[in-house]
């Protein structure tokens, strides 16, 4: 995952090395800070995370990122990975037990889609033919980045954003109803 | 398939997309030309088109978002309160949210909540479709339309309250098999007469499937989940066509039952949800569905253009009217199609004419031998036999007793939980006043549980703190069952309260209950013991004849005087009926019998021979048998623990599950999922491998009326088998040595899987290579024959991976973690190992070096379970938890493997179980076939059948 960032962070490596434990940490809190007031039906959209952890930084440590998109893109990534993580988790827990076999086990499979953990893999799936287009959902769906900041990250115009947006949905939407 | 080059694909989607709906199609025809592949790819693409402000992906992060930020799981919510309902049980999740099972104190009813799911809460899109699903459904009154009750907001949920459907979903009747054509027009028409009511009120469901109609146990037909519905015109015309929204289409995503219109995106009318009526009738009278592929491309294409072959055609005695209707129902175009749902009612009626009106419930079959019965019993189904079968219990002696029979099916949304895997088994007790039966019941992936039926009663009830129960018995004045968990023997009460743990016992197997309030069970591996059951430690009662080669005693049940006791014995090679007693002084050999037996009143052994229940005099005093037997039923399913699914009651209440069918046709399929030619015979397969010259197979498959499979081997090219194991105790996993003249397999001939070896030419005897604490299978060998590496099981915990030096016999663990690491398969060149592990929650396919090596580089991306190696290590096989056979390619760059991206080949088997210690296919060396076992359908036993007084169908 840091290979990832560093591939396309422009070189400036000690900034990122520097970025990536920090919003890390501040996306973990902020998680944290929401699951202890549990609001049911309040959800907090993982965008809304991300800027809100973006607005803490700035203001609270006094740093200065090369932009608002190069931060928003950084943590769309730890994003994403937080988010399948706990989704990894909560399978597990889930789960747990299963039905009782006896002398011969057998192997309850879930055929259903994974939700997150599907996106996840949908996505890595597209990364291997269409790096720019994967990297477009991220931004899109994890970091809450505009079409406009997108495009000026990833060096092409918001008209291929665009494209590239509305090609890598339907992808996405046809691997996941597989 | 050859994959479409990438650019080409995305530049005809976007071209594609530049002209109208209608002209889509014919535009890519062609562009495509002979281009099957791409077009189908981007047909597909197009079709997955969505507004650019209706992104599902978002929507699913945000739930994940939620789930993380609220602890929430559907689980979480049983016990609480929502509104004035409070959670009884998760019956199931649906595209929007969760289903659950509540009581509605204020008018002591049952309702099925539907509960929003969190992560759509937020979104005013989803409320609204929810909302306007109940309004739509609501708004409709007719019977075979489900009742919503309430559509409300509260503690933070959107909520749907409506009628609580007892019954199963016509998908469970259709896994079963294909239905009557009776029952078909009966279903059929009251799915027409419910749509027809909706299409009236300018009401398209948009979603009729075989999940979405549900079977009261009284026949009563009820659509439901009008997820989708969506008001046809403000002027409530139903035939103006109106346009599916996005994301709508991507949560229900059954492409199976889509129209050609909606595949296409085109606007969707009431003649939409006919065609899909299309759908569920031919899968309901064929038990397969009409349109199929092996991508969903494909699938698409078939919907567009390739007509259904004839029902009658899959299953020729289906009558050509049927043919007619469906086919009709099924046209592409929808001018030719019907166009009201009362016509397509009415033509089905008309089907049934010609046939007289059958039970939709066919009664099970009845006994050959006791030709008496045809003539004495009363056949019936549901509630009215319900009701006779407690009208003679209750007055017996008024009464003339005829043998009463009906049939339970598991709770809704739930499965018989399986007991053994060769030909599932259903666990089933009855209580000693034959009023009640207690059997073993799943949801989907979850631990099976006791439930409790009345006979009296519509609902079967789950019993609280009994997850994962075996071998329930009853107390001997019916108040609590007793049953065994993990290495504990337990009580509970069917008042209520927690389950009491009486004694502490290893892999309890069956047991009973005196009026004096002894406990006697029997061990997987020991003797007889007894405890009070008020608890304690438990004392033996009998004892193992080790000079006889004696193994075990098991499920031991009192006869009626409370001290007498039959029960199972093993020794050496034969099991056989005994009476033991409390005292330890009576040790009588009955008869050689296979599996567990029971004593029924006035007298009687019921006992299995052969697949059958039979019924045997018996003199309790004088410990003699009758010499006749007589059989109760044909069938009845036993388990590889050697329990059978029948039990009976002293007032002659007697319960028992058939065997099901689990047959499935070996054959060679090429990559693209074309079937080549079949191999042997239909039986129940569990493993298949290939010799190194792909000339023989080796499986494991069960016979005739047996449930212990053996190796044999089949010779591929003439498609002759020989057997190659010759025991009644389970031989599976087989696997060849790298020079195709030794086949090791696992056998529990001595009580446990231990791996044996014997030489493939058959002649010399089979030999006890390794013996392990717990229960080994055989995984693979390795190529330069050194190693073998298998599977363990260490009960109650989690599944490792050991590696066998074979000449040394000397075994090293290999992969053992919390999580359940298993079916290792090594590399051609020997240096790399392919593992299934579940440490992210579902099992996915690793790869690590070989032997010696932790760093693990995931292969699959959606789950995956064996692993299978093409012969020059170049590519690997999986099968996905969908059933898709998968291949990756792997190379190998500097000392790490590099895994291609998952292309997924054809449909393999049907989703779902798979043994972790069999295999349903084997590639051939050059990965361009594959021998398939497991490709024909899996039934699970599912109904009980009860027979009140059964012992009045017998000669007198």
């Amino acid at each position: 995952m840091t290979g990832l960032l560093h591939a396309w962070s422009g070189g400036d490596r000690a900034a990122l090395d520097e970025l990536i434990p920090l919003v890390h940490q501040q996306l973990r809190q902020l998680a944290r800070r929401h699951l202890a007031r549990e609001r049911p039906g309040h959800t907090m959209q993982p965008t809304a995370l991300v800027n809100e952890a973006y607005i803490r930084l700035v203001r609270e440590r006094g740093m200065a990122w090369r932009d608002r998109a190069h931060f928003l893109a950084v943590a769309a990534q730890l994003m994403r990975f937080i988010l399948v993580d706990h989704a990894r988790r909560h399978r597990y827990k889930k789960r747990g037990g299963g039905a009782p076999t006896i002398a011969l086990d057998i192997d309850v499979e879930d055929p259903r889609p994974a939700g997150i953990l599907a996106i996840d893999g949908a996505l890595d799936d597209l990364a291997k033919v269409d790096e720019r287009k994967a990297r477009v959902v991220e931004m899109r769906v994890f970091g809450g980045l505009s079409v406009v900041e997108s495009a000026r990250l990833l060096g092409v115009s918001p008209e291929t954003v665009t494209r590239d947006w509305r090609f890598a949905r339907a992808w996405l939407q046809r691997e996941l109803g597989k | 398939m050859s994959e479409p080059a990438w650019e080409r694909v995305v530049e005809l989607f976007h071209s594609a997309l530049e002209r109208s709906p209608d002209e889509r199609a014919a535009y890519l025809r062609a562009e495509c030309g002979a281009d099957e592949s791409l077009y189908g790819t981007v047909l597909a693409l197009v079709a997955a088109d969505r507004p650019a402000d209706d992104d599902p992906f978002e929507r699913i992060a945000e739930a994940t978002a939620a789930d993380l930020m609220t602890g929430r799981s559907p689980r979480a919510l049983v016990g609480q309160q929502v509104a004035r309902y409070r959670v009884v049980a998760h019956l199931g999740s649906g595209g929007m949210g969760d289903v659950y099972r509540a009581s509605d104190p204020a008018l002591g009813r049952d309702v099925a909540l539907k509960l929003l799911a969190p992560r759509f809460q937020a979104d005013a899109n989803f409320r609204d479709r929810l909302e306007r699903e109940a309004r739509a459904a609501s708004s409709l009154n007719h019977p075979n339309i489900v009742t919503i009750y309430e559509i409300g907001r509260a503690d933070g949920y959107e909520f749907v309250a409506s009628e609580l459907v007892d019954g199963e979903t016509l998908g469970d009747v259709i896994r079963r098999g294909p239905v009557m054509v009776a029952s078909l027009s009966e279903i059929g028409g009251q799915v027409a007469a419910g749509l027809a009511a909706a299409h009236a009120a300018g009401i398209v469901h948009r979603d009729i499937k075989p999940e979405n109609i549900m079977i009261r146990r009284d026949g009563l037909v009820k659509i439901v989940d009008f997820g989708l519905a969506k008001s046809a015109a403000p002027g409530g015309d139903a035939s103006a066509p109106t346009r599916v929204t996005g994301a709508v289409r991507a949560i229900a995503g059954t492409v199976c039952y889509m129209s050609p219109e909606q595949a296409l995106g085109r606007a969707v009318d009431h003649r939409s949800d006919l065609f899909a009526v299309g759908v569920v009738l031919y899968e309901m009278a064929t038990g397969v569905r009409p349109f199929n592929g092996p991508s969903e491309a494909a699938l698409y294409d078939a919907i567009l253009h390739a007509p259904a072959a004839a029902p009658s055609a899959i299953r020729p005695e289906l009558p050509q009217a049927l043919d007619a209707v469906i086919g009709r129902a099924l046209e592409k175009d929808r001018e030719l199609r019907y166009q009201s749902a009362a016509d397509l009612g009415a033509e089905l009626k008309r089907l049934q004419r010609p046939l007289a009106a059958a039970p939709l419930a066919l009664p099970a079959p009845l006994p050959a031998r006791a030709v008496r019965w045809r003539r004495a019993a009363v056949i019936a189904s549901g509630v009215a036999a319900m009701a006779l079968a407690v009208a003679a219990v209750r007055r017996p002696a008024r009464v003339e007793l005829l043998p009463t029979r009906f049939t339970i099916g598991p709770p809704p949304h739930t499965e018989f939980t399986r007991a053994g895997t060769v030909v599932p088994s259903v666990t089933v007790t009855v209580s000693p006043d034959g009023r009640r039966v207690v059997f073993l019941a799943n949801e989907p992936g979850a631990p099976g549980r006791l439930w409790v039926r009345s006979l009296d009663a519509v609902d079967a009830v789950p019993l609280d703190d009994t997850d994962n129960a075996t071998f329930p018995f009853w107390s001997p004045d019916g108040s609590s069952v007793a049953f065994f968990v993990e290495s504990e023997l337990r009580i509970k009460a069917l008042g209520g309260g927690s389950a009491r743990t009486i004694a502490a016992t290893e892999r309890g197997r069956g047991g009973s209950w005196n009026r004096d309030g002894v406990i006697i069970f029997g061990t997987a591996e020991g003797p007889v013991f007894r405890v009070s059951s008020g608890g304690g430690v438990p004392s033996p009662v009998t004892t193992l004849d080790r000079a006889r080669g004696g193994s075990w005693h098991r499920f031991p049940e009192f006869l009626p005087d409370g001290d007498h006791f039959l029960y199972l014995e093993r020794s050496g090679d034969t099991r056989t009926l005994c009476v033991g007693s409390l005292d330890g002084r009576t040790n009588t050999r009955l008869f050689p019998t296979e599996v567990r037996a029971s004593f029924a009143e006035p007298g009687y052994i019921l006992f299995v021979e052969q697949g059958a229940l039979l019924a045997r005099r018996f003199d309790t005093a004088r410990l003699e048998l009758g010499s006749d037997a007589e059989e109760l039923a044909p069938s009845v399913a036993t388990s590889t623990a050697l329990d059978a699914s029948f039990a009976v009651s002293s007032t002659g209440t007697l319960a028992y599950a058939a065997r099901a069918a689990t047959k499935s046709q070996p054959a060679w399929f090429d990559r693209s999922g074309r079937m080549l030619a079949n191999v042997g015979i239909p039986a129940d397969y569990l493993a298949v491998r290939l010799s190194p010259n792909d000339k023989t197979a080796a499986v494991a498959r069960s016979g005739v009326n047996e449930d212990a499979p053996d190796i044999w081997l089949l010779d591929v090219a003439r498609g002759a088998a020989s057997r190659f194991t010759f025991n009644k105790w389970l031989d599976i996993s087989p696997i060849f040595s790298p020079d195709g003249e030794t086949v090791v397999f696992s056998s529990s001939r001595s009580g446990r899987f231990e791996l044996f070896r014997r030489a493939a030419r058959g002649g010399a005897e089979e030999t006890r290579l390794f013996t392990a604490p717990d229960p080994v299978y055989a995984d693979d060998w390795s190529p330069d024959g050194r190693y073998i590496v298998y599977s363990s099981e260490r009960p109650g915990r989690s599944w490792d991976l050991g590696l066998l030096d074979v000449a040394a016999v000397r075994a090293t663990p290999l992969a053992s973690s919390q999580y359940n690491e298993y079916q290792g398969r090594i590399s051609p060149d020997g240096r790399w190992l392919a593992f299934i592990s579940d440490e992210t929650g579902q099992p996915e396919v690793y790869l690590r070096a070989f032997p010696v090596g932790d760093a693990n580089v995931v292969i699959s991306t959606r789950g995956g379970s064996e692993p299978s190696w093409r012969r020059d290590g170049r590519e690997l096989f999986y099968v996905s938890p969908d059933g898709t056979m998968m291949s990756v390619s792997v190379a190998v760059a500097g000392g790490h493997p590099s895994p291609g991206r998952p292309q997924s080949l054809f449909r393999v088997k049907v989703p779902g179980r798979s043994l972790r210690n069999g295999s349903t296919y084997a590639a051939s060396a050059d990965g361009q076939r594959f021998l398939v076992t497991g490709a024909g359908p899996e039934t699970a036993a599912s109904a009980v059948t009860v027979i009140v007084n059964w012992r009045h169908g017998l000669r007198p």
